[in-house]
């Protein structure tokens, strides 16, 4: 559930503490250099890429339309013309996950027409960063009040169930791509905002946010083009993360009736919708969706992982 | 007996006779007319078949469990819901019994006698009943039960079946058994009316509005708990009046508990695997996927019939762009019903017509069923005036599977038509609280035995003009209307069903709904429950079952 | 520290004084009609607006909110002049009474434009005054009250404007402002006859509760009886299935992160993390499915569903297997993670270093000195987390059909029904909050180098 994000950005949380030197102007080529040397990331960057080929690519490599019906064999499993097998109404599995990954990761869709760049799931993340990253950013910047208010209202939209606020964002707003956005978006706000604000607390001491002081730059400079680059390296890792959890929080959205509008092949939905079969003899509708999630997921934590644990070795 | 025979009888007979009528539908009219249902049997040569469980194998005693929904419940002619009924139907009684062959019998009535021209009802009241509180049952409870129906502040569905025909005012109490009605129009399905699930007789002298608190009825169940979003708990009653196959009072059954299991299938699948429970009422939920998942089970008991239940597709009349017939009818040339029926129901029903008239009802007049023909919906739509095709957006319940399957392919078959669908998924909840208002949606609706009483509740206007409450989109058609109210008072079966034939004709050729497809529903019980018997609208007459072992 | 401990208490008030209006404001702008929720699609405006006035919610926001909070019987209690008292009836119905001059309980009732008073004394003589045709005595059937029933035209006082008022409690449970001869047409519910049109009647009506600091939650617009009722048996389902998989958990968890964690990077650290996340990254309403599948359906090992009826659960332990399984599944990694984080870092420290140095042997280093100090944080993490705990609970509840506190919470977010709502929120922000302040304490004693100033 979504709490998962903010325990493993706590856990993250307590390591990037120290650890906020993550490469200050971090070049692409050490970046890489970085990366490579470490086998998980490796591997979870194959599996990461993998997914993104796949969305990519989805029209060259599946044979079928992910909305093709074929009534003729409903429910099916695995077999040479399906190789994942098919779904309730007849619809190539392979190509709904294909599909899939576009609509998570590469697209996302305003309606029916407008398609934007930027998958659903990444779109949420987006949205969570901002939010929370302003308001990381200002509470930890000013302190004082600023600060108290702040954080005892992110605390206590924290300690508010999850599901409630999906229900009642989602319920409130009826469902679609946007809505199933802001849902995760002002879900994951509360974590952004507390992992931002501790880099902050430390980066704020530094000498050339004292000196940007001294400069009198705008407030707004300081925040976004003195403290926020400083404090990448951390939030690209925490935002990672929370791309996998994004995925899983459009599964609960979609078991709860209120995730992407049917027939969507997102993740999230196929694993909801196959649910269903599962007892009736086809488990595979809801299987592979399932593991797909997991993949992806297992491969931008290896990444972060990875990234995380040579950048300190570099150092 | 002293009972008259109503002429129209002879004339039924007549037609039986002569091979116009099959059995099952002589036997239905004729005791609607009042004829019991054992003499009309005979008169149709044919054993009335009692319940034949040997009475010797009867075991009393015991308790089953049963998963069911645990609604709310105040008022019993305001229920919108089957299961609740399930509950309190126990508790409760009807006037009249229609039982799994749409065959109306007396129940709280001992008889009733309809005058020739079907305006003038005479309602005998069962002598000798009791409630359970010890009031006895009589006149004034019938009468008191009617007007609540008719009391539009009551706000009960029995007002938009009843109401073209009575008004408070056309009730008579003659003594104290026996009712007089009499009707604005003739009609012929008052008996089966008296049936509706919200019909519940109530206890003129304690009912106040929640029956939970005041929970007296004639039946044969006690209410000894009723938590709602739990459980409700029956305890046998000892002086029912009806006496089982073994000569002594029924019920056989202790003690029945419903629990609340929730939404979800799976745990009420898996309960039943395990015997933690006996039965899952069905009667909300139309569980395909529960029946699929359990067919081949050794230990369940698979009871399937055949109903009028369907899922319509209706379109607001009174809303662009389906105020336009040809965009109606495109819409509904854009269904590829075979395809509908066994990718959304797995092939388990029959075939709609776009007609709210089922094969099974008496009235049903054969016609053609439509062909999937997009390419002349796409003509359709380009003399409506969208060449382009058109954006619409589907309001649909998303705890129905079915219905979100059926409007899956039906988005993807009415693409090539030039129908761009825009699924909106809602909680069911959300939907029941806007489905008479979206402009196009699909909505459930529950078995019927009479046509006549489906077309009056949702096709109709009220006596303003004005469309009926259950009228969900709003469509009103003055001819149709009229052969309506003429097929509500016409006997002769021939005679009705032609009048079905132009109705059903209207309803197709113009009609705002669209309907692909009628479902079976399944009564899913342990082998150990005994004395089960499906009924179309999986109503449950609990009195009869009883536990081997 | 009495004084940290002060501070976060009144946080906690705080925070769940925020989270309370939040829930109003967002309930409230919330899309969704109570009344047809209620009384079904079909009513009248006439009906809805009577509902909602019957409900108290035609009031303003802010008394609503206020009612909620601190109640509304004593705002009652200055209108109508009378000592009002709750008490709770034989067959468990709550009700509320005027204490009359002489102590006696008074409920009213208007029948056409009389108003009717019952009195409710103890049976003390047999079969005493009790006016004849006395319905009430069927309802109550408990023989020690009876129920007195007659005219009490007298308590009318005239208005400003000349009309006949009175302020009284009726017997549903409102305070209610009756109006004798209003110009208003006002719908009646007569015992017998059914609704009849009358003039005067109720104009106002103040829902009567005590409020959330004192008690009571109110009463649910879905169910119709009092939250608590429903909400405690439901609280005590979920807090023992919670408990158990905490139980369950945590000593796996911990001690597998704490294997992962004393060789990073290895072997064994991989396949443990990796495992533990993939099954806490499938959605648990597929795990659940899935368990149900193979264990349930194939094995037929245990039951698949969660039927209690009126046992309680841990009557039926077998039936707490499937959902306490699922649970692990999905808590299992996380846990696990945090905790080989934590000790990876402690395995990189400059003591553990020394201590291998020293020579001592591998297990006492990882005993004796790692696991105390790499086992701080994620105790800590994880008490931060019980409200993930519960929340995550609630998925697992509909799965498996466990009649807890999410599944009722779920129902009552789909039906906009906010006492429900509320009272189910305050629990779990208590429970969240509360146990982040019992961490909070633990860490000290458990960190003695953490000082609160």
């Amino acid at each position: 559930m979504d709490n998962t994000k903010s325990t493993s950005e706590k856990n993250q949380n307590s390591n990037l503490d120290q650890n906020i030197d993550v490469p200050k102007k971090g070049k692409f080529r050490d970046t890489l250099k970085i990366l490579f040397s470490s086998k998980a990331a490796t591997i979870g960057l194959i599996l990461v890429l993998f997914w993104v080929f796949v969305a990519l690519l989805a029209p060259y490599i599946t044979s079928y339309s992910p909305m093709e019906q074929d009534w003729k064999s409903p429910n099916k499993g695995p077999s040479i013309a399906h190789p994942l097998g098919t779904d309730e109404l007849g619809r190539d599995i392979w190509s709904r996950l294909a599909y899939g990954a576009r609509i998570v990761l590469i697209v996302m869709p305003i309606s029916e027409k407008l398609w934007i760049p930027g998958g659903t799931a990444i779109w949420g993340v987006i949205a969570a960063l901002f939010c929370g990253a302003s308001l990381g950013l200002i509470s930890g910047y000013k302190g004082g009040w600023a600060d108290e208010i702040i954080m005892r209202l992110l605390d206590a939209m924290m300690s508010i169930p999850v599901i409630l606020l999906y229900l009642i964002i989602v319920a409130a707003l009826g469902s679609s791509a946007v809505n199933v956005v802001i849902a995760i978006a002002i879900v994951g706000t509360p974590g952004v905002a507390r992992l931002v604000r501790s880099l902050t607390l430390d980066i704020r001491t530094r000498d050339y946010v004292r000196a940007a002081e001294t400069r009198g730059e705008t407030l707004l400079y300081i925040l976004f083009m003195e403290i926020l680059p400083n404090a990448k390296g951390p939030i690209i890792i925490d935002a990672m993360l929370r791309v996998g959890y994004a995925i899983f929080a459009m599964g609960t959205l979609g078991f709860l009736g209120l995730g992407m509008p049917p027939p969507s092949p997102d993740w999230g939905s196929m694993v909801a919708k196959g649910r269903e079969f599962i007892l009736i003899g086809n488990p595979w509708a809801s299987l592979w969706p399932s593991l797909a999630i997991a993949s992806l997921v297992v491969g931008l934590n290896l990444l972060a992982d990875g990234l995380r644990e040579e950048s300190m070795r570099y150092q | 007996m002293t009972l008259k025979i109503h002429p129209a009888v002879n004339d039924l007979k007549n037609d039986y006779d002569k091979g116009k009528m099959s059995r099952r539908e002589f036997i239905r009219f004729a005791t609607l007319l009042g004829l019991s249902a054992t003499a009309a049997g005979q008169m149709a040569g044919l054993a009335f078949p009692t319940n034949a469980s040997a009475a010797g194998a009867i075991k009393r005693g015991g308790k089953i469990r049963i998963a069911a929904p645990v609604h709310k419940v105040t008022h019993p002619a305001q229920f919108s819901w089957i299961c609740p009924t399930n509950q309190l139907r126990q508790v409760a009684e009807y006037m009249s019994y229609t039982d799994e062959n749409n065959i109306t019998h007396p129940y709280l009535l001992e008889s009733w006698e309809p005058s020739a021209d079907l305006k003038t009802w005479t309602l005998n009241v069962r002598k000798g009943i009791k409630f359970n509180n010890g009031d006895d049952f009589t006149a004034d409870d019938v009468i008191f039960t009617f007007k609540q129906w008719l009391d539009k502040n009551v706000g009960s569905s029995m007002l938009g079946m009843l109401e073209g025909y009575l008004d408070a005012n056309g009730i008579e109490k003659v003594s104290d058994s026996k009712v007089v009605l009499h009707l604005k129009t003739a009609e012929i399905g008052v008996p089966e009316h008296l049936f509706h699930y919200p019909a519940l007789v109530l206890n003129h002298k304690t009912f106040e509005g929640d029956f939970i608190k005041a929970p007296h009825g004639t039946g044969p169940y006690i209410l000894k708990e009723f938590v709602e979003g739990e459980r409700c708990v029956l305890v046998r009653r000892n002086d029912y009046r009806i006496k089982g196959a073994d000569g002594k009072s029924l019920p056989y059954l202790d003690t029945i508990e419903f629990v609340d299991m929730g939404t979800e299938t799976a745990p009420m699948i898996a309960a039943m695997q395990s015997g933690e429970i006996d039965m899952i009422d069905q009667g909300d939920m139309s569980g395909p996927e529960v029946y699929q998942a359990l067919k081949g089970n050794p230990k369940v008991q698979i009871y399937p019939v055949a109903t009028n239940q369907t899922r319509v597709l209706r379109m607001r009349a009174d809303m662009k762009p389906w105020s336009d017939n040809r965009v109606r009818q495109a819409l509904k040339l854009c269904q590829n019903r075979e395809k509908i029926l066994a990718l959304a129901y797995f092939g388990e029903g029959m075939i709609g017509q776009d007609v709210h008239v089922s094969p099974k009802h008496p009235e049903y007049c054969p016609i053609e069923t439509p062909k999937y023909d997009p390419e002349k919906a796409k003509k359709l739509l380009a003399e409506a005036g969208y060449p382009n095709g058109v954006d619409v957006n589907v309001a649909v319940g998303s705890g129905w599977k079915e219905i979100v399957r059926y409007a899956e392919i039906l988005k993807e078959d009415a693409l090539p038509a030039g129908f761009r669908i825009n699924i909106q998924t809602m909680p069911n909840s959300q939907y029941w609280e806007k489905w008479t208002e979206v402009d196009l949606g699909i909505t459930t609706w529950a078995h019927r035995p009479l046509g006549t009483m489906v077309l009056n509740l949702g096709y109709t206007s009220d006596s303003k003009g004005a469309p009926a409450p259950w009228n969900e989109s709003k469509w009103v058609d003055k001819e149709f209307s009229e052969l309506l109210t003429k097929a509500n008072g016409t006997l002769d079966v021939e005679e009705r069903r032609k009048i079905f034939c132009q109705l059903e004709k209207i309803q197709q050729e113009r009609g705002s709904a669209a309907i692909a497809f009628w479902i079976n529903v399944w009564t899913i019980a342990s082998k150990r429950v005994q004395g089960v018997i499906s009924h179309p609208s999986l109503y449950l007459k609990l009195e009869d079952f009883w536990v081997n072992a | 520290m009495a004084k940290f401990i002060i501070r976060r208490f009144f946080l906690l008030v705080l925070t769940m004084l925020l989270v309370s209006i939040a829930v109003f404001l967002i309930v409230e702008s919330s899309p969704g009609n109570i009344a047809k929720n209620v009384l079904g699609a079909f009513i009248t405006p006439e009906q809805e607006a009577s509902f909602l006035a019957q409900q108290g919610l035609d009031k303003p926001l802010f008394q609503r909110y206020w009612f909620w909070l601190v109640g509304s019987d004593r705002v009652a209690e200055r209108k109508c002049g009378f000592e009002l008292e709750r008490i709770e009836t034989e067959s468990g119905f709550q009700e509320w009474w005027a204490k009359g001059e002489n102590g006696s309980l008074m409920r009213w009732n208007l029948e056409g434009e009389d108003l009717i008073v019952y009195i409710r004394k103890p049976n003390t003589e047999s079969n005493s005054n009790t006016t004849s045709n006395n319905k009430d005595s069927s309802l109550n059937s408990n023989s020690e009250i009876t129920i007195e029933k007659r005219k009490d035209n007298e308590r009318w006082v005239k208005a400003n404007d000349g009309s006949s008022i009175f302020w009284g409690i009726d017997r549903n449970n409102h305070a209610v402002l009756w109006v004798k001869g209003a110009s208003s047409e006002v719908w009646n519910f007569v015992v017998g006859t059914g609704w009849i049109k009358s003039k005067g009647g109720p104009q106002s009506y103040i829902p009567l509760k005590k409020g959330f600091l004192r008690g009571d939650f109110g009463v649910s617009l879905r169910t119709g009886r009092p939250v608590e009722k429903s909400l405690f048996i439901r609280l005590r389902n979920s807090v023992v299935l919670a408990g158990i998989a905490f139980v369950v958990v945590m000593p796996i968890a911990l001690l597998l992160g704490m294997v992962a964690g004393i060789n990073e990077g290895s072997f064994q650290d991989r396949f443990l993390s990796i495992a533990g996340m993939i099954f806490s990254v499938i959605p648990e309403f597929a795990t659940g499915i899935f368990l149900i599948l193979i264990m349930s359906h194939w094995l037929e090992l245990v039951p698949g569903a969660s039927v209690f009826g009126e046992k309680a659960p841990w009557q039926r332990p077998d039936m707490l297997i499937l959902p306490v399984l699922t649970l692990t599944l999905i808590e299992l990694g996380y846990v696990l993670r945090i905790t080989r984080a934590s000790m990876a870092e402690v395995m990189r420290s400059a003591y553990i270093r020394t201590a291998f140095l020293k020579g001592l042997p591998f297990w006492k280093v990882i005993f004796r000195h790692a696991a105390k100090n790499a086992l701080i944080a994620p105790i800590t993490v994880i008490m931060l987390h019980v409200n993930w705990l519960m929340g995550g609970i609630v998925i697992v509840e509909v799965v498996f059909g466990y009649p807890g506190l999410g599944q009722y919470l779920l129902d009552s977010a789909l039906y906009k029904d906010v006492n429900a709502i509320e009272a189910g929120t305050m629990i779990m922000v208590l429970l969240a909050v509360g146990t982040q302040l019992f961490a909070d304490v633990l860490y000290t004693f458990l960190n003695p180098r953490i000082r609160y100033s």
